[in-house]
């Protein structure tokens, strides 16, 4: 991973999210109020910076991918359970197989402790999808990861022109195969 | 169980701060891969320095690297000047004064009809980051072939804009943002003039060039079209000692009257003030494509070679000079008569024409040869405040009369208003948008 993000784009805002709940969180158990945990230093805080972030272009009603290294300098590993973005009716994170085929990744996602989750074109990304407006490049476009242990971070990356990233999706695309279940996605481009 | 996660806001400071350390582990790392390899480079380094500092001449080169810093991509710690980067940021654009690089690639761009100034914003904004990144060597967020930014080898893109380009972000546009006068010896092919955007990159190596090239014109795409683009190229890094003025493809020497950067007067011969507004720091640009008629060139002789711009071919000394004690700095005599009482250098000779009195009527220049299948020439640039009042009168001067106006021609003519520096974290052309 390199440097970087855009220029006058503040990469990642955070949110100290003061959080309620342990659903599924297990593996953590701080017990103080967030505001504590800050005014003390943070002492066990999460720290999750995305590097060189960065999405695809594409149109209004269509898909994109979102590109970078999220990284974790905290001491816990921290499992994403939802990403959501104001520009997209529905986010997923996406693997790509061996074959090429782009499907939902089944099961955890984590970014270790100490560690990172590399997200790039022909390898797991987070998929924008459904968009509600054209994603031109050189604007921005915002999401909001949240982690199983309730804290969250808003990311903003900014949008390039890129002609990669182009996996076909196993349960979406195979139109032109006409075999099948997905018969009225017969007519769609994307 | 209550949960909580504190996540701390990264700035752009911070984020650059654990860039560079993740950029100090990798180049680490790549040093020890290297290992005997980098370690005599480290150690030729530590050499030249040393014979330097003993009084012996620099090591061709030393000059250009004393500008830079290594690399931000993988490699820094390998010997070759590939791994050397000159920093983007800063009051001017880099690649005006910086040392000459060896390679100059010349683009000029015409925005498409929907490009607005919302759509140019955007396009500074892309154009920003391609910057610092290639230039740095980190590369720029999604290249695709970011090893080919690793080693920029002095790599700088300087940025310029066409007067239709001010006008569609509704900034007033400078009376000399403009097509030059027309020059009744012009011969302009129609190929290579004007422009909306113009990007020079140069570095001291072809290849990160034509990466560089790639990509921009990959992030350009939907906003402007090429319009023309021009390649030029000067002698080697290191083939001439540092300082050494270029010579052009007609074996002279090349620009010896050129106002130095560290003189008094250079900032208000080449930049922009506050009267400029949106241009202070930035400078106006003027490129001329001049071919040289090298056929018919064949057919002179040293001497009329030499009669034709006043100056030496060996040397680039002045002909009103004796040749033993003369140099290419030796000042001109325009009033020295030889025996017959006739003026040694002619009254129609290159240097005399181009020479004026007026102090004021200076420029900076910055040229390079080309060579295409079927011309070859000089890629003329220049840098001034204003072209109206310093390009044009010179040129005035020897479109009416210069011996060697019998072998070139002036084929191509851009004007461009070169954009200010910038700094990290500030968009370039950030004035276009005030």
């Amino acid at each position: 991973m390199n440097r970087k993000h855009f220029s006058l784009t503040a990469l990642l805002i955070a949110a100290p999210l003061a959080l309620v709940g342990c659903a599924g969180a297990s593996a953590d158990t701080t017990p103080a109020p967030a505001s504590e945990q800050r005014s003390s230093g943070a002492l066990d805080a999460a720290t999750v910076t995305m590097i060189d972030g960065w999405a695809k272009s594409a149109e209004e009603g269509g898909m994109t991918g979102v590109f970078g290294t999220l990284e974790n300098s905290g001491d816990e590993d921290l499992v994403i359970a939802s990403v959501e973005s104001p520009a997209a009716g529905l986010v997923e994170l996406h693997e790509v197989l061996e074959s090429g085929t782009m499907q939902e990744i089944v099961g955890d996602v984590t970014i270790p402790a100490d560690g990172a989750l590399e997200l790039a074109p022909g390898a797991n990304h987070i998929m924008l999808m459904e968009l509600r407006h054209n994603l031109l490049a050189g604007e921005d476009v915002d999401f909001i990861v949240t982690f199983t242990n309730g804290g969250s971070i808003e990311v903003t990356v900014p949008i390039k022109d890129y002609s990669g990233a182009n996996e076909e999706y196993g349960d979406l695309a195979h139109h032109d195969h006409g075999d099948g279940d997905h018969g009225d996605h017969g007519d769609h481009e994307h | 169980m209550t949960v909580t996660t504190v996540t701390t806001v990264t700035t752009n400071t911070d984020s650059t701060a654990a860039q560079r350390q993740g950029i100090g582990r990798r180049a680490l790392l790549t040093g020890g891969a290297a290992g005997l390899g980098a370690l005599l480079g480290v150690g030729g380094t530590l050499g030249v320095r040393a014979i330097g500092e003993a009084g012996a001449p620099a090591s061709p080169g030393a000059a250009a690297a004393a500008e830079t810093t290594p690399t931000a991509g993988a490699g820094a710690a390998l010997p070759g000047f590939g791994s050397e980067s000159l920093p983007c940021h800063g009051p001017h654009q880099a690649g005006i004064i910086t040392v000459p690089a060896a390679h100059a690639h010349y683009a000029a761009y015409t925005l498409r009809p929907d490009t607005d100034a919302a759509a140019l914003q955007r396009m500074f904004r892309v154009l920003t980051d391609d910057v610092e990144g290639l230039t740095s060597g980190a590369g720029p967020l999604a290249d695709p072939e970011v090893e080919l930014a690793a080693r920029p080898a002095r790599l700088t893109i300087t940025v310029g804009v066409g007067p239709a380009l001010v006008d569609r972000v509704g900034r007033e546009r400078p009376d000399w943002l403009a097509p030059l006068p027309a020059f009744t010896l012009d011969r302009l092919d129609g190929r290579h003039d004007g422009g909306d955007l113009l990007l020079l990159v140069q570095a001291d190596d072809p290849l990160p060039i034509a990466h560089a090239m790639r990509m921009l014109n990959r992030d350009l795409a939907s906003f402007a079209e090429p319009l023309w683009t021009q390649r030029g190229f000067r002698q080697a890094r290191g083939a001439e000692p540092d300082g050494t003025t270029m010579r052009n493809l007609m074996g002279q020497v090349d620009g010896t009257v050129n106002p130095s950067p560290s003189t008094d007067d250079f900032d208000e011969l080449v930049w922009l003030g506050s009267e400029a507004d949106w241009l202070e720091g930035g400078s106006a640009f003027v490129l001329r494509r001049i071919r040289m008629e090298l056929d018919t060139w064949d057919m002179v002789d040293r001497p009329g070679r030499e009669e034709t711009i006043g100056r030496r071919l060996s040397d680039g000394s002045p002909l009103s000079a004796p040749a033993d004690t003369a140099t290419e700095h030796t000042a001109v005599d325009f009033e020295a008569k030889n025996s017959l009482g006739l003026s040694v250098i002619s009254t129609a000779a290159h240097i005399r024409r181009a020479h004026s009195t007026d102090p004021s009527e200076r420029i900076f220049r910055q040229a390079l040869n080309y060579e295409d299948v079927d011309e070859s020439g000089l890629l003329f640039g220049c840098y001034q405040q204003n072209p109206l009042t310093q390009f044009v009168p010179i040129q005035q001067r020897l479109d009416e009369a210069d011996l060697l106006n019998e072998w070139v021609t002036h084929v191509g003519s851009a004007v461009f208003a070169i954009l200010p520096g910038f700094q990290y974290g500030e968009l370039l052309g950030a004035t276009l948008f005030d």
